[in-house]
């Protein structure tokens, strides 16, 4: 594994690729920025969207595009929010309580560089962390076999569907909603066709790009369209007359940030609670811990750096279950999974063992993107404040058409418009009645794989699966049996957690 | 009883128990049966165990839905929608599917200037000189990147070729 990593940097440094990543990186940030910083446009959407784009660059120059895409999004949601009041994103929901009223006081220009400092500083460490955790992990993946990846992916989806947001029963039918979708097409073990109901289109299954633009990006155009508000806001900011953050107002910070990148990391690693439940831990954890709790609320910089260092602190850890089991942890992580398999890097044990070195050079590029985040957000962000005034009424009929285009251009089927229609209406459908498409996703991505491993293991334990699991596979025994309590106890945090976030909220409402 | 009766989790519950059982009943027909060879399956396991495995899923989950999260506050309530919403949303889908079919036909540049124009006046505010020029610069653009910079395939103009059934007019 140490050697993977350490040929990850010719990989990188050499064959005159690396102008080329830093500026697909630098390319991804801005992109992810300008969505960023559109209220009502949401990062998932513009990685859904630039999605296509990546599949025909080379693997390490197309998946960290869609890294620095993810990175600027975030940091780019929190522009509105600060300015303005309107979170770019859901992760960017807490900065609203205490960006707002320091605008207010002329101190717009000091927000956004803590939030900036914050970020960069946070998603620079959990990437560390991931690095240095990766390695060990996936050198445990390689000893599993069918049977205990059956039980770990049978597990995962459990832990998403029950840790979602919304309530447990509809993440349960959505999970079911997804393994039907995969279901549809060809059976993994013997290609049998099933559930194709005599249409030419759907014997070689459901494909998933166009099914994850119709999720994740024609429902947010839609919600945008409900009102047709004419401007996304109207305010006239000028940043560079305003004072910058002090290098003493940024030590005080310090424990903060410290603070906020352990809770982001830790929250990380749980699949499924994600960036915007961490951030709103992080920011109750760090009025808890203030001298002055009141002030939260009314114009605190640790307001902003608590919860901008943690939610961009998930990030990294999040990509652990991913690279190493092939486990995708969000919506975020599925799309990037999506990115691997188009370029043919199925994420899991074997990715690690065969692919070690890509794998360590993108997680490089992570590093590296947080280094251009930091100089590009630094240097735009008077630019991108102004992003907030541009009318929707020019934006949303050209994110429509990108997204008609990239879910066209990967097989050249007119049948896939039809796909990204019905997912784009259905998706629409499902967040109205606050369904949490998650546990489909989930489910549609990692179906074939659990399937394929369930078959093997009935095969492997012949007539008597439970007795061959006993006997020859204690470990995947131990994992089925500790199925339900792993889930109810991680289910219980993940409820705790969003609680506190229910809390926080209600209290800033009062 | 009256529609406000039922809670969307109790209609959830409700689909989702009416898509197990539809799904349980046409797994007979719409599960293709492995190939004998020599009187042995052609596949290790029976093809219907996991579909009758997501069936029961879908009725256990809506159970559980219908009877015991049928009055939870937590996501649980209609959505809001005006007669305005209603008008927007099934303008937009219309337009939607009319560009779905039109990409097709009429090419990729000629049918997205079309959606610009339309969607763009459909909700309003915008300067008439500035939407017909993003109108047409933006999908010319596109179409560029995809098909000179990234050597994919969109459909071009119609007055390329045009055809009838199989004959080429053009």
């Amino acid at each position: 594994m140490f050697e993977s990593f350490l040929n990850a940097f010719p990989l990188l440094f050499g064959g005159g690729s690396f102008l080329n990543i830093l500026f697909v990186i630098s390319l991804g940030l801005l992109i992810g920025l300008f969505v960023g910083a559109l209220p009502g446009l949401t990062t998932l959407m513009a990685m859904a969207i630039v999605l296509p784009i990546s599949f025909f660059m080379d693997p390490l120059v197309g998946i960290p595009f869609l890294i620095g895409v993810y990175k600027g999004g975030i940091f780019g949601g929190s522009i509105p929010a600060i300015l303005v009041s309107l979170p770019g994103t859901g992760a960017s929901v807490a900065t609203t309580f205490d960006g707002p009223p320091l605008t207010k006081m002329g101190k717009g220009r000091k927000a956004l560089e803590t939030a900036l400092f914050s970020s960069v500083i946070a998603d620079f460490s959990s990437d560390i962390v991931t690095i240095l955790l990766i390695g060990p992990i996936a050198l445990i993946a390689l000893l599993i076999g069918p049977p205990e990846l059956a039980a770990i992916l049978f597990l995962s989806i459990l832990i998403i569907s029950s840790t979602s947001s919304g309530s447990v029963g509809k993440n349960m039918i959505m999970l079911a909603t997804g393994l039907f979708i995969a279901m549809i097409g060809q059976d993994p073990i013997a290609a049998l066709s099933r559930f194709t109901f005599d249409v030419f289109e759907l014997r070689a299954g459901v494909p998933l790009l166009p099914m994850l633009i119709g999720l994740f990006a024609i429902p947010e155009i839609l919600i945008n369209i409900e009102t047709k508000t004419k401007d996304f806001i109207k305010t006239k900011l000028n940043l560079n007359k305003e004072e910058n953050l002090t290098w003493n107002e940024f030590l005080k910070l310090r424990k903060t940030i410290f603070r906020s990148t352990i809770i982001g990391t830790t929250i990380g690693m749980i699949p499924g609670v994600g960036q915007v439940v961490a951030a709103f831990v992080g920011y109750a954890a760090a009025k808890n811990s203030s001298k002055n709790p009141e002030k939260f609320g009314k114009g605190e910089l640790e307001g902003i750096a608590a919860p901008e260092a943690a939610n961009n602190a998930v990030n990294g850890p999040t990509l652990v279950p991913l690279l190493t089991l092939g486990i995708p942890g969000d919506n975020v992580t599925a799309i990037l999974l999506g990115a691997f398999v188009a370029h043919g890097l199925r994420p899991g044990p074997e990715l690690m063992s065969e692919q070690g070195s890509i794998v360590f050079a993108i997680l490089m590029c992570m590093l590296l993107a947080n280094i251009l985040f930091l100089i590009l957000g630094y240097f735009t962000m008077p630019i991108f404040s102004k992003v907030v005034t541009i009318k929707k009424s020019y934006l949303i009929p050209l994110t429509i058409i990108f997204a008609f285009a990239g879910s066209f251009v990967f097989r050249h089927n007119p049948a896939d418009l039809y796909f990204l229609l019905f997912f784009g209406i259905f998706g629409y459908v499902l967040k109205k009645l606050e369904f949490d498409v998650t546990p489909l996703v989930m489910a549609f991505i990692l179906a074939p794989s659990l399937e394929y491993a369930f078959g093997q293991t009935l095969s492997l334990g012949d007539d008597n699966v439970i007795m061959f699991l006993l006997s020859e596979r204690p470990i995947a025994a131990l994992i089925i049996v500790s199925t339900p309590v792993i889930t109810w106890k991680l289910w219980k945090r993940s409820k705790k957690l969003r609680d506190v976030a229910t809390t926080i909220t209600s209290e800033q409402v009062k | 009883m009256k529609f406000d009766k039922f809670s969307p989790n109790l209609l959830s519950g409700i689909i989702s128990i009416l898509f197990g059982i539809f799904i349980y009943y046409k797994i007979p027909t719409e599960v293709e049966k492995p190939v004998l060879i020599f009187g042995q399956s052609s596949s290790e396991i029976d093809p219907q165990i996991v579909p009758t495995i997501v069936a029961l899923m879908f009725l256990i989950f809506g159970l559980y839905t219908a009877f015991y999260e049928k009055d939870t506050k937590i996501s649980n309530s209609w959505p809001k929608v005006t007669k305005q919403i209603l008008i927007n949303i099934s303008t937009t889908i219309i337009c939607l599917i009319l560009y779905s079919i039109l990409f097709e036909y009429l090419g990729f540049v000629i049918s997205s200037v079309i959606l610009i124009l339309s969607l763009g006046t459909f909700m309003g505010n915008v300067n008439f000189k500035y939407i017909t020029v993003i109108s047409i610069l933006f999908p010319l653009s596109i179409f560029f990147l995809f098909v000179n910079v990234m050597h994919v395939f969109l459909p071009e103009f119609p007055f390329y070729e045009i055809r009838i059934g199989n004959f080429l007019i053009m």
